[in-house]
């Protein structure tokens, strides 16, 4: 059971990743922006964060730099979810500190076990 | 606005406009004309001079020195006749009279020529009256009377003979003064026949001395005025010819070398406003290229977040009733999956083919057996799922072509996907890579499946056509894989070709240039250069 903090402005796709996840057993906050993100991050100290990339205002990308520039959030695994599948966009996310990249379509149940190898992993360092 | 404004400012530069220049002809012709007046001049002076020659000559030849011969014969006659005397005083013989008379006979004559040419000359006409004078006096005093007296021995008389002498010697010294008038004017002529002739030819050799520094001038302004201005052209031409942009002519010279400098301005400045246009052209284009390619890259980005949704609901909607549906409705669900799967298919697609249309960069030198041993390890798996192999045989040595890697693995990816969905179950698909003289690679991947019948093989390639055997056994397809393919493969100046039977198989070749021997080369885009 961990807290994982959800962004992305669309609302269906936020309700789905939502959906899947708590069905799983995690506890959620969502949120639809880049700037709520970071500072859900701040507050909660969840286990796992999954943002999508293009959002009004910050993006996922500079979310993801601001998580990582916080030494309290520099170990928070990451992952990123986007539309756009380009061997340069999937570079510049790796390059800003994600730890995973989905591209959009995705299958949930493919997302679920992203979330959970992630978790295990950083729940065997911690 | 106060000041005119030059119509074609950086044109015809260095001279006013109102100058128009010398035609050549005018430049050329004053030239010619004084070489021709020079010729004439030479040649009245050598006629003229010859004439002259000629007729001293003739003057020395045909009157003095007939005349000087005339002189000496009167002399031979007088002599003779002096001679005849004496011997009719000595021996009293006939013959000596008979020499007299005959001697007599002949003096006139030479006399009389003598006269004739002696009367244009007052000092030599003084001379030879003197002597036809003495010689009269001679005549009268002592031979006349002396031939008729008696002769022979005992004539003698000393005082008779002695006059005679006197008289004679009188004679001969008027008539050496004479010969020696005589020996002047021959001299004075055949001088004046020589001065003539060396003349004439001094003024002639004079004349071609000028002729010659003429020649020389006129060369030399020639050159300045034509060859000059012609060869000032050239390195002007020159310079355009080496891309100087601004380089420009200098419009001087005679007014046809002008004319072709004005021309030659005009067209390069004709060539910088078309360049211009090109640049501007090329620039919009590359405007609407990233304008497309925006658009299309935003448009998939809108069209794949609702997809997300949808597909996302579907797949945990049927999790969660797995088992439970009616089979009806498990067919609904299916359809409908299928159906997002196409969509999703269809995008990618759109967004690929786009991609590939629009210019070629990231080429990078790459071993193309190893970029299609990529592609079949993509496509291995979707193949062992219905029991499909795929064979590579590639040579040892590296095949380098010129590529964009990602792109030419997506045609790869497209072609074998292509062959392993066109399989039957548990067929094989080969692959070979191989090398075609003299500088190709040939990629060639084979299936031994539905194959595409012949009458749609042209069709094969537009957008969105699959063929009908595809289509009819429900193989899944957007249409665009083809195209994506094509459209990849001549962005990197190759051939694509497919051989194929229907029910037996199709065989699709891709034909690169080896990296080094033509096709591509790095700078494609042309505004680069």
């Amino acid at each position: 059971m961990a807290r994982i903090v959800v962004a992305d402005d669309d609302v269906d796709i936020r309700e789905l990743v939502e959906f899947k996840l708590s069905t799983l057993g995690h506890e959620i906050v969502a949120v639809g922006d880049g700037a709520a993100a970071i500072a859900a991050c701040q507050a909660q100290r969840p286990d796992l964060a999954v943002l999508d990339v293009m959002m009004p205002g910050t993006s996922g990308l500079d979310a993801i730099r601001a998580i990582r520039a916080d030494p309290n959030l520099v170990d928070l695994p990451v992952i990123l979810l986007t539309a756009r599948a380009q061997e340069s966009d999937v570079e510049t996310g790796f390059d800003s500190g994600a730890d995973d990249y989905i591209t959009k379509p995705f299958s949930p149940r493919e997302l679920a076990s992203r979330v959970e190898a992630l978790l295990s992993r950083s729940s065997g360092r911690s | 606005m106060d000041r005119p404004v030059s119509k074609n400012p950086g044109t015809n530069r260095g001279l006013p406009k109102t100058d128009p220049g010398r035609p050549v002809a005018r430049i050329v012709t004053p030239v010619l004309f004084r070489f021709g007046a020079l010729i004439v001049v030479m040649a009245l002076v050598a006629i003229v001079g010859m004439v002259l020659s000629l007729r001293a000559v003739s003057h020395l030849t045909d009157e003095v020195e007939p005349a000087a011969d005339a002189n000496a014969a009167v002399l031979q006659d007088l002599t003779a006749m002096n001679a005849a005397v004496s011997s009719w005083a000595l021996s009293g013989r006939s013959s000596a009279v008979d020499d007299y008379v005959q001697a007599l006979r002949r003096l006139p004559a030479d006399q009389q020529k003598v006269r004739q040419f002696a009367g244009d000359d007052a000092e030599l006409d003084l001379l030879v009256a003197r002597l036809e004078e003495r010689t009269q006096a001679w005549l009268d005093a002592y031979s006349e009377p002396r031939i008729v007296a008696k002769g022979g021995p005992g004539s003698y008389n000393p005082q008779r003979f002695r006059q005679g002498q006197d008289l004679f010697a009188k004679v001969e010294a008027a008539h050496q003064e004479t010969q020696d008038a005589f020996d002047t004017r021959v001299r004075d002529a055949s001088d004046e026949a020589t001065l003539f002739f060396r003349g004439t030819i001094a003024a002639v050799a004079v004349l071609a001395l000028l002729a010659w520094y003429l020649i020389g001038r006129s060369r030399a302004r020639l050159l300045t005025e034509i060859s000059e201005p012609l060869r000032a052209l050239e390195t002007a031409v020159q310079r355009m010819a080496r891309t100087d942009l601004d380089a420009r002519a200098e419009a001087r010279g005679p007014k046809e070398v002008r004319s072709v400098a004005i021309a030659l301005n005009n067209y390069a400045d004709a060539q910088g406003r078309a360049r211009a246009v090109e640049g501007r052209i090329q620039n919009e284009l590359r405007v609407l290229d990233t304008a497309k390619d925006d658009f299309v890259s935003n448009v998939s980005h809108e069209l794949r977040t609702p997809l997300t949704t949808i597909s996302g609901y579907l797949e945990m909607v049927a999790e969660e009733f797995e088992g439970q549906l009616q089979p009806r409705h498990e067919r609904m669900l299916e359809a409908t999956r299928r159906n997002v799967t196409r969509l999703k298919a269809l995008i990618d697609d759109l967004l690929a083919l786009s991609k590939a249309e629009s210019r070629a960069t990231d080429l990078e030198a790459a071993d193309v057996t190893t970029l299609v041993r990529d592609a079949v390890t993509d496509v291995r798996i979707t193949g062992a799922r219905r029991g499909i192999r795929v064979e590579v045989s590639a040579p040892a040595e590296p095949m380098m072509v010129l590529s964009d890697r990602a792109m030419l693995q997506r045609a790869l990816i497209n072609v074998l996907s292509n062959a392993v969905k066109f399989s039957h179950d548990n067929g094989q698909v080969d692959v070979t890579v191989k090398k075609l003289e003299p500088h190709q690679v040939e990629i060639a991947v084979q299936d031994h499946g539905i194959g595409i019948p012949q009458i749609e093989l042209d069709r094969l390639g537009t957008r969105f056509f699959r063929a009908s055997n595809a289509v009819t056994n429900e193989i899944a397809g957007t249409g665009l894989g083809l195209r994506i393919v094509q459209t990849i493969i001549d962005k990197h100046a190759g051939d694509v070709m497919i051989e194929s039977t229907e029910g037996k198989g199709t065989t699709v070749f891709i034909r690169l240039r080896l990296h080094g021997y033509g096709g591509l080369r790095v700078a494609e885009d042309p505004t680069e250069d």
